[in-house]
């Protein structure tokens, strides 16, 4: 068996000529202070909060939760940050960052549960979620009127089973879901061998289903979780494979509309390193970068989206959240340690930010403009 | 905001349910410096680690030798030599089974070296079809592209422990076969060792500053501090626990000695799947306390909690006792008396998983949190 040269991917040394010799897209304006980031997290105290921080890692506001949460979202036009339970957590805390109170909490319908994410349309008038629902097999998209008491005001199906992270097309009328395919009671799995993960596109105000997309059979345990959407509207997912840890399967893809579901190769030298697990998906701000967070892996791969190429591999140990940060090919992550880095995947340069928040950073890391 | 209380982190997760008393515990605690992290990656690296994959390498090696004799010449007394020889090299496998990072990850040779548990029966396919080709070369190229259930311990047992004789046969595809998975084993066994080297020398520099090479690159480590590394080692002193009791005996089990399905078990075929279980804790325990001059149980008993070091190995100690006296399971049989000892083996494996996880707490040791989520 030939030696391995295992820095070769683990490194800075991964990074392809090309890309490593391509100009920055943007010009390299730096207001590190003034980005804001937010994200769910665990303290020492063993309880739950949402920290909000600037890009030099210190803590702007901060909210103590009710439960483990997951996503958090910011209001386009309002200094409110909402922040989603985990799953099957049934409430939502909208906090005033500004203030540093509650603005409510909203609550879901008797019986109904969320999946950990939510989406704001851009006009700050709805508020829509994946959901449970216990009279329905698929999951739920809830719409809520925000500027009426978060009121909701339509319902309708994801078309799958088990629905979680969810992205607004640019033109914000169309919702993007992954419907994970994966049955739940309470957090237990009870379908793995039949589950049917699938991408879906539905029409925001009629519920139509736009479009439906899946992997080849044979991958139907590729569940899809993560998704983002880039300027464009492609669409990049980031999946958890739920069969063995030896096998050979998709893990990140992109999808266009009218098109298949085309699955990204990952080197096989890091395949068999991510664990069959990814945890968040994130487009850099041009669309033509992106990253995948793999926490069982202790590694955030990059990718060069023109290419559709693997570009390399980077260790962050127990890193899973991910935002765009303010360059092209530059992206924040955090990690369930509580380190926070800035990876600038052009100039292959992990830089640590020196925050002193003693929390577990928890899966979703969100810009706040 | 400022909250005052405990900075112990608690660790979190469904299998690590922390118990109240180990929070309080945990709050009069000094866990390790990174100075005695760094001089226990030592020990186990120098002492458990390399030693367990040159014993692998040893062992594999004689396997295949004994597969060599085989096919050159078969007869009962060889099959049997290499029947021993492979039980001998799964036993080194079985301790060192447990270290799932690092070299032993890269192109998936953990799993390549024992893709198990099967669900879907993939090996038993894959074997078939690979046995209804009359012309295969079983060379680096086949094994560059076979499936991943093809190149270990289980479809090599498959082969050796046929009911049918057809490994007798030196003309026979089984035969070539079985001698080229040994060989296999064999050179990945020996990769591995020779690439934890250099990831020694990554364990070595952490936390260390100002790393040749002085660019901005250089400077990124792959672990940054040795308390990063020790996670790792502590991950495989921990994880198993619960794997060997859910996987290794309460599937098996089954839910009673009626419905036991040894088929589930690790090495039926072999026979050897108690043996398995006794080369992991054997492992573990080693991993726990057998190595100087530092141990996790000395780091356990440094932070202030000499009580659960003590119990620690006082449980390990038990477990081992008991599995002695636990005959192998023969024929698939498995009797009331073995079966009611399996199932006693698992609770105390809860009772050792749950103490463990309190000895991370009060080492500061956070196994993983986004990791474990499953979302």
């Amino acid at each position: 068996m030939t030696a391995i040269n295992r820095r070769t991917f683990l490194g800075w040394a991964a990074a392809t000529p090309m890309l490593l010799h391509s100009p920055m897209g943007l010009a390299a304006v730096d207001n590190t202070a003034a980005q804001r980031f937010a994200s769910a997290s665990q303290a020492a105290d063993g309880l739950f909060y949402l920290y909000l921080f600037d890009g030099l890692g210190q803590e702007v506001a901060s909210h103590p939760l009710p439960s483990r949460a997951h996503q958090v979202i910011g209001h386009p036009t309002r200094p409110w940050v909402l922040v989603i339970a985990r799953r099957p957590g049934n409430s939502i805390d909208v906090f005033n960052y500004k203030t540093g109170t509650l603005v409510t909490r909203i609550n879901c319908i008797h019986g109904y549960h969320l999946y950990g994410h939510a989406q704001i349309t851009q006009d700050g008038h709805y508020l829509l979620t994946t959901e449970k629902s216990p009279s329905h097999d698929n999951g739920r998209l809830v719409v809520r009127d925000i500027t009426h008491h978060f009121n909701i005001v339509n319902e309708h199906s994801t078309a799958g089973i088990g629905p979680h992270e969810l992205r607004l097309t640019p033109d914000q009328k169309t919702m993007v879901i992954a419907n994970g395919g994966i049955k739940t009671k309470g957090r237990k799995k009870i379908n793995l061998d039949v589950m049917q993960p699938s991408l879906v596109y539905v029409d925001i105000h009629s519920g139509k289903l736009l479009e439906q997309v899946q992997l080849p059979a044979e991958y139907h345990q590729s569940s899809i979780r993560h998704l983002d959407i880039s300027p464009t509207g492609q669409v990049l997912l980031a999946m958890q494979y739920q069969g063995h840890l030896g096998d050979t399967v998709p893990l990140v893809a992109l999808h266009s509309r009218g098109e298949e579901i085309k699955p990204l190769v990952i080197p096989i030298q890091v395949n068999g390193r991510l664990n069959q697990y990814c945890g968040s998906a994130c487009f850099d701000s041009t669309g033509n970068f992106a990253a995948v967070s793999s926490p069982r892996g202790n590694l955030i791969t990059l990718w060069n989206i023109k290419a559709r190429q693997f570009h390399a591999a980077i260790k962050v140990n127990d890193g899973c959240g991910i935002a765009k940060g303010q360059h092209a090919g530059e992206f924040v992550i955090s990690s369930g340690t509580g380190r926070l880095y800035t990876i600038n995947s052009q100039k292959m340069i992990r830089t640590a930010i020196p925050t002193q928040l003693p929390v577990k950073w928890d899966n979703h890391l969100s810009p706040i403009s | 905001m400022l909250r005052t209380g405990s900075l112990t982190p608690i660790l979190l997760g469904v299998t690590f349910f922390i118990l109240g008393v180990g929070v309080v515990h945990a709050a009069s605690s000094q866990p390790p410096s990174e100075e005695q992290w760094h001089t226990l990656n030592n020990a186990i690296i120098d002492q458990h680690v390399i030693p367990r994959y040159q014993r692998l390498t040893s062992d594999s090696a004689s396997m295949s030798q004994q597969l060599q004799r085989l096919c050159a010449a078969p007869s009962a007394d060889k099959l049997s030599a290499a029947q021993t020889s492979y039980k001998a090299a799964q036993a080194s496998w079985q301790g060192v089974q447990h270290i799932q990072f690092g070299p032993v990850t890269m192109l998936m040779r953990n799993h390549s070296l024992q893709y198990w548990p099967d669900k879907k029966n993939t090996g038993t396919r894959q074997l078939k079809s690979i046995l209804n080709t009359t012309d295969k070369t079983f060379d680096d190229e086949f094994f560059r592209s076979a499936s991943i259930s093809l190149k270990g311990f289980p479809a090599l047992e498959r082969l050796l422990f046929a009911k049918n004789d057809r490994i007798q046969n030196n003309k026979a595809i089984e035969c070539s076969l079985a001698a080229a998975i040994a060989q296999h084993i064999h050179a990945t066994a020996l990769s591995i060792q020779n690439e934890w080297a250099e990831e020694a020398r990554q364990i070595e520099l952490a936390g260390q500053e100002g790393v040749s090479g002085a660019n901005q690159a250089a400077a990124f480590q792959t672990y940054e501090m040795p308390s990063e590394a020790a996670t790792e080692f502590m991950k495989s002193l921990v994880e198993p626990v619960e794997a060997i009791r859910d996987n290794k005996l309460l599937k098996p089990l089954a839910e009673s000695v009626d419905k036991s399905r040894w088929k589930k078990s690790e090495s039926w075929r072999s026979e050897q799947s108690i043996n398995n279980i006794q080369q992991n804790l054997a492992a573990l325990h080693e991993l726990y306390s057998g190595t100087q001059p530092s141990s996790v149980k000395t780091l356990l008993e440094a932070s202030g909690d000499k009580l659960n070091a003590q119990a620690i190995e006082t449980e390990f100690a038990l477990i081992s006792e008991a599995l002695k006296s636990v005959s192998p399971v023969t024929q698939l049989n498995v009797t009331v008396d073995t079966y009611q000892a399996l199932l006693h083996t698992s609770n105390q494996l809860k009772i050792l998983q749950n103490k463990l996880a309190i000895a991370m707490q009060t080492l500061n040791i956070q196994l993983g949190f986004n990791s474990r989520d499953g979302d």
